[in-house]
C-alpha cells in the first residue's frame, strides 16, 4: 500500500470494511478468501466526520489559531478535544490552563447562497490580529465542501498579507471518509502540503517522531519516552501538545513511529518516501506482547536489536510478577472490548496477559492489519462476536445483553448504564500503555470489577432509549450485505 | 376563483424557455388572465421581454443588500399586461450555491404573500438542466404541479428533455407533479413535426403545440417585447396565443416515462432523416 497520491481518503484503499457483524473466526476466514465486501447500515447512529478528526488531532498545538469554515454546528463535538486539550494541560503541569483557540466562520444561508469567502477571509483576519499564532489551520466543511469554497485561495492570499502566519487550508470535507481516520490523514497531507513541503533539513541522529493522537495519557507519552530513551532516542511527540518548531523538525529525524495504529501510518509513508525517514508500524503497545512487539518494531528500525533483548528481559523480570498478581484476581472473566481500530485489537490482546476470555469485540473498520490482530486473537480466544462499527451504541447493548460479559473495556457510555463494570481505555487520561501503563489498566479493571457499584446504580436509575423488543432482536438487523 | 395553476417550465439551455414562457404568458394575459412570472436562472434574464429590459433587481440581491425584512414590492415588478415579474437571481457566477439560491428566493416570496388570490398562473422558468436539488424547488413540496418541457427536434434538446423527464418522474410520486406536454420551438430540423410526436408518445405525454420559427421573435427580442406586444397582428403572435389556448384548455397531465439512451437513439434514427438525408452533398 503506497502513500503515492494517496487522497486522503481510507476507502481508496481496497479491503476496508466498516460494516459487518460476524465472529473472529468468521471473519479471517471471509477475509483471506477475499469474501469481505462493503456493506452497509440501513440504519445508523453517529459517526464520527472527517472535520472533527482533522481539528482534534491539531487542537492542542500551543502556537495555532483554528478556523473552521462551517455552520457553528459543525463545531460543537469540538467539545470532546477541548477536555483532553485542558485536562493535558493540568497533567503537563500547566498552571493558566487555556482554551484551543477556534473561530467558526458559521456559514448560513445566505453564505451558503453567495459563497462563504468573504466571510472565511474576515475569520482568518480576526483570528490572527486577535492571536498573533504561528499557524492558521482553515478547515473545510461539508457545506463550504459543497458550495465550493475556494479555501485554498484564499490561504494563499492571506498568507501574503500576513507573512508571519503560516496559512494551512485542510480538506477535511464532513463527507468525504466514513472511516474516522481519513480526518487525521487530511490534516497531515496538510501540514506536508503546506509546513513541511519536501524540504530537506539537517538529519538529528537521535531524533525519533512519536505521533500520538489526542486520546494518549500523558502518562502514556512518559511511558512511551522513557522506553524510547532507554534504547538512546529523543522524541519528537507529535502533533500533541507540540508546535510549529516541533512540526518543522519531523523531517530531521531519524525514524518514525506512531503510538496508534491508525493516526499516522499514511503520514509515516509519506515521510519515508519525501524525506527518507524509514518507520515502524506495528501495534499499540498495550498488554506485553504488543508492548514488545512495537519496541522492537522501532529498536529494529534504530539498530537497537541487541539492546532491546536486554531492555524488554529487564522488563519482564520486573513486572511480570506483578501481572501475576492481577491474573488472579482477572482470570476467566469474559470481557466485550469496544475502542478505536488500534486500540481495540490491542487491548484483546492484553486480556491474553489476565487470563480474561474475550466474548465481543467491536471495532470501527476491518482490513489487512486488522487481519494480523484477528489471527492472533483466534489463537487464543474459542470464538467471540464481531462488531464492525464506528461506535453503533444500539448494536452495541443489543450485544451486551445478550453476552453478558462480566466487564467492558472501552468507551463506556452505553454499557455502563447497563450495570457492567466498565473500564475506559480511550480516555486520554490514565496510563493504559507500555509495561507501567498495563499496570495501571489491569489495577483499574480488577478494582472496578471487585466494586461495580457505580454501575450497579447507575443501571437503576438510567435507561437507555431503547424498546425492549429491540434486544429481543438480530443486533445486525441493519446490516445489509 | 379556482386554485392558481402553478406551471414548471424545464429546457436545454438556449432551447427558448424563457422566450417561450414570456409570449405565452402575453398569450394568456390577451385570454384576460393574472399571471405571475418567477424567474429561476441566476442570469435573472426571464422577465426582460415583459418588462421591457432588464430593470429586474432580483430577489437574491435585494436580501444581499437589504437583508430578509423587504417589502414584496421590492422584488415583484409590473409587467405587461399587468404580470408579476419576480427574478430569483443568483450568486456571482463560480461561487456559492445557485440552486440554493432559488430555494432561499422562492421561500421568500412564500414569506412575503407574493401568491396571491387573484393570481390564476404562476410560472417558473428554470434554468438549462436540472443540475440539483435547489433547480427542482419548483415541483418539490406541491409548488408547481404542471410542468412543460420546451424542446426541438435537435438530438440535445431531446436528451435533455428526457432527462428532465427522470427527474419529474422521481417528484411525480412523492409530490403529485404532472408533465402537461412537451412545446416545440422548432429548428426547422428534418421531420421535426414527427419526431416530437413520437418522442412526445415514448414519454407518456403528448406534444402540446408546435411553435414554428419566425424571425419576427428574433426582432422582437431585440426590442426588448414579446411578439405579442410587439407585431400584435403577426402569424407569429396568433401561434402564442393558439399556445396559450392550448394551455388552457390542457387536461392531459401524466407521469412521464422516461427512455433510455439507446430508445432515445432509436427514435431518431426512426424519425429523425430525411429519406434523401444520406445523399446530402455539400
Amino acid at each position: 500500500m503506497a502513500s503515492k497520491q494517496y487522497s486522503g481518503v481510507r476507502e481508496s484503499h481496497p479491503g476496508r470494511v466498516n460494516d459487518l457483524g460476524t465472529t473472529g473466526r468468521e471473519v479471517k476466514e471471509n477475509y483471506e478468501k477475499g469474501c469481505l465486501k462493503r456493506a452497509d447500515r440501513t440504519f445508523a447512529q453517529g459517526l464520527q466526520c472527517q472535520q472533527i478528526n482533522s481539528m482534534a488531532a491539531l487542537m492542542s498545538l500551543e502556537d495555532s489559531v483554528f478556523i473552521s469554515h462551517s455552520p457553528q454546528g459543525c463545531v460543537g463535538c469540538a467539545i470532546m478535544a477541548v477536555d483532553m486539550y485542558r485536562v493535558g494541560q493540568a497533567h503537563r503541569g500547566i498552571k493558566n490552563i487555556k482554551n484551543p483557540r477556534i473561530i467558526v466562520t458559521n456559514i448560513d444561508q445566505k453564505s451558503v447562497v453567495f459563497g462563504g469567502e468573504n466571510k472565511l477571509r474576515e475569520a482568518v483576519k480576526k483570528a490572527v490580529d486577535r492571536y498573533n499564532p504561528k499557524i492558521a489551520f482553515i478547515y473545510a466543511s461539508c457545506a463550504s465542501g459543497i458550495i465550493g469554497d475556494d479555501i485554498d485561495a484564499i490561504a494563499a492570499d492571506l498568507g501574503y498579507e500576513y507573512p508571519d502566519t503560516l496559512m494551512v487550508p485542510i480538506h477535511c470535507e464532513g463527507f468525504k471518509s466514513k472511516i474516522c481516520a481519513s480526518g487525521f490523514d487530511a490534516a497531515f497531507i496538510a501540514i506536508n502540503k503546506y509546513i513541511l513541503k519536501k524540504e530537506k533539513v539537517p538529519k538529528e541522529d537521535d531524533l525519533v517522531n512519536l505521533f500520538a493522537p489526542t486520546t494518549v495519557s500523558y502518562a502514556d507519552q512518559k511511558e512511551m519516552e522513557r522506553m524510547l530513551s532507554l534504547i538512546g532516542a529523543r522524541v519528537n511527540y507529535i502533533p500533541f501538545y507540540s508546535s510549529l518548531d516541533k512540526i518543522k523538525k519531523i523531517p530531521a529525524a531519524k525514524a518514525s513511529t506512531s503510538i496508534c495504529k491508525v493516526f499516522a501510518d499514511e503520514f509515516m509513508k509519506t515521510l519515508w518516501e519525501d524525506y527518507g525517514i524509514p518507520y515502524s508500524h506495528t501495534v499499540m503497545p498495550i498488554g506485553i506482547r504488543n508492548t514488545d512487539i512495537w519496541y522492537r518494531g522501532i529498536a529494529k528500525v534504530l539498530g537497537k536489536e541487541a539492546e532491546v533483548e536486554e531492555i524488554i528481559k529487564k522488563e519482564h523480570e520486573r513486572i511480570e510478577p506483578l501481572v501475576q498478581k492481577l491474573r488472579e484476581r482477572l482470570s476467566g472473566k469474559r470481557v466485550f472490548i469496544c475502542g478505536g481500530t488500534g486500540r481495540s485489537f490491542a487491548a484483546a490482546a492484553l486480556i491474553d496477559d489476565f487470563g480474561m476470555e474475550l466474548v465481543g469485540l467491536e471495532t470501527p473498520t476491518y482490513d489487512e492489519d486488522a487481519q494480523v490482530d484477528i489471527e492472533y486473537l483466534n489463537g487464543i480466544h474459542k470464538d467471540f462476536v464481531v462488531d464492525i462499527a464506528n461506535m453503533q451504541p444500539f448494536e452495541q447493548v443489543n450485544l451486551i445483553k445478550r453476552l453478558q460479559p462480566d466487564a467492558f473495556i472501552g468507551v463506556p457510555e452505553w454499557a455502563a448504564k447497563l450495570g457492567i463494570p466498565t473500564t475506559h481505555v480511550l480516555d486520554g487520561k490514565r496510563p493504559t500503555m507500555g509495561y507501567d501503563g498495563l499496570l495501571f489498566l489491569g489495577n483499574k479493571i480488577a478494582d472496578q470489577l471487585q466494586n461495580p457499584g457505580f454501575n450497579k446504580k447507575l443501571a437503576e436509575h438510567v435507561r437507555l432509549p431503547y424498546k425492549d423488543s429491540w434486544y429481543e432482536e438480530d443486533p445486525f438487523k441493519y446490516i445489509t450485505r | 376563483m379556482g386554485e392558481i395553476r402553478q406551471i414548471a417550465i424545464y429546457g436545454k439551455g438556449g432551447i427558448g424557455k424563457s422566450t417561450t414562457t414570456q409570449n405565452l404568458t402575453a398569450g394568456l394575459v390577451e385570454h384576460g388572465k393574472k399571471v405571475m412570472v418567477v424567474g429561476c436562472d441566476p442570469k435573472a434574464d426571464s422577465t426582460r421581454l415583459l418588462l421591457g429590459g432588464l430593470a429586474q433587481k432580483t430577489v437574491l440581491d435585494t436580501i444581499r443588500d437589504e437583508g430578509e425584512d423587504i417589502e414584496l414590492s421590492r422584488i415583484v415588478r409590473d409587467g405587461f399586461g399587468g404580470t408579476k415579474c419576480v427574478e430569483s437571481g443568483g450568486p456571482e457566477p463560480g461561487v456559492g450555491c445557485a440552486g440554493r439560491g432559488i430555494i432561499t428566493s422562492i421561500n421568500m416570496l412564500e414569506n412575503l404573500g407574493a401568491y396571491t388570490d387573484d393570481l390564476d398562473y404562476v410560472f417558473y422558468d428554470v434554468l438549462g438542466d436540472v443540475v440539483c436539488g435547489g433547480f427542482a424547488m419548483p415541483i418539490r413540496e406541491g409548488k408547481a404541479k404542471e410542468i412543460y418541457i420546451v424542446a426541438s427536434g435537435e438530438m440535445m434538446a431531446l436528451y435533455a428533455a428526457n432527462n428532465i423527464a427522470k427527474g419529474i418522474k422521481r417528484y411525480a410520486k412523492s409530490g403529485g407533479v404532472r408533465l402537461g406536454g412537451i412545446i416545440c420551438n422548432s429548428r426547422n430540423v428534418d421531420r421535426e413535426l414527427d419526431l416530437l410526436r413520437a418522442f412526445a408518445k415514448e414519454l407518456g405525454t403528448q406534444l402540446l403545440y408546435f411553435v414554428p420559427r419566425d424571425n419576427i421573435v428574433q426582432r422582437a427580442e431585440i426590442n426588448k417585447k414579446t411578439v405579442i406586444e410587439y407585431k400584435p397582428d403577426s402569424n407569429q403572435a396568433q401561434e402564442y396565443r393558439n399556445l396559450a389556448q392550448a394551455v388552457i384548455d390542457n387536461t392531459n397531465f401524466a407521469i412521464p416515462t422516461p427512455m433510455t439512451q439507446e430508445r432515445l437513439e432509436e427514435i431518431l434514427l426512426e424519425y429523425g432523416l430525411m429519406d434523401s438525408a444520406d445523399d446530402y452533398n455539400i
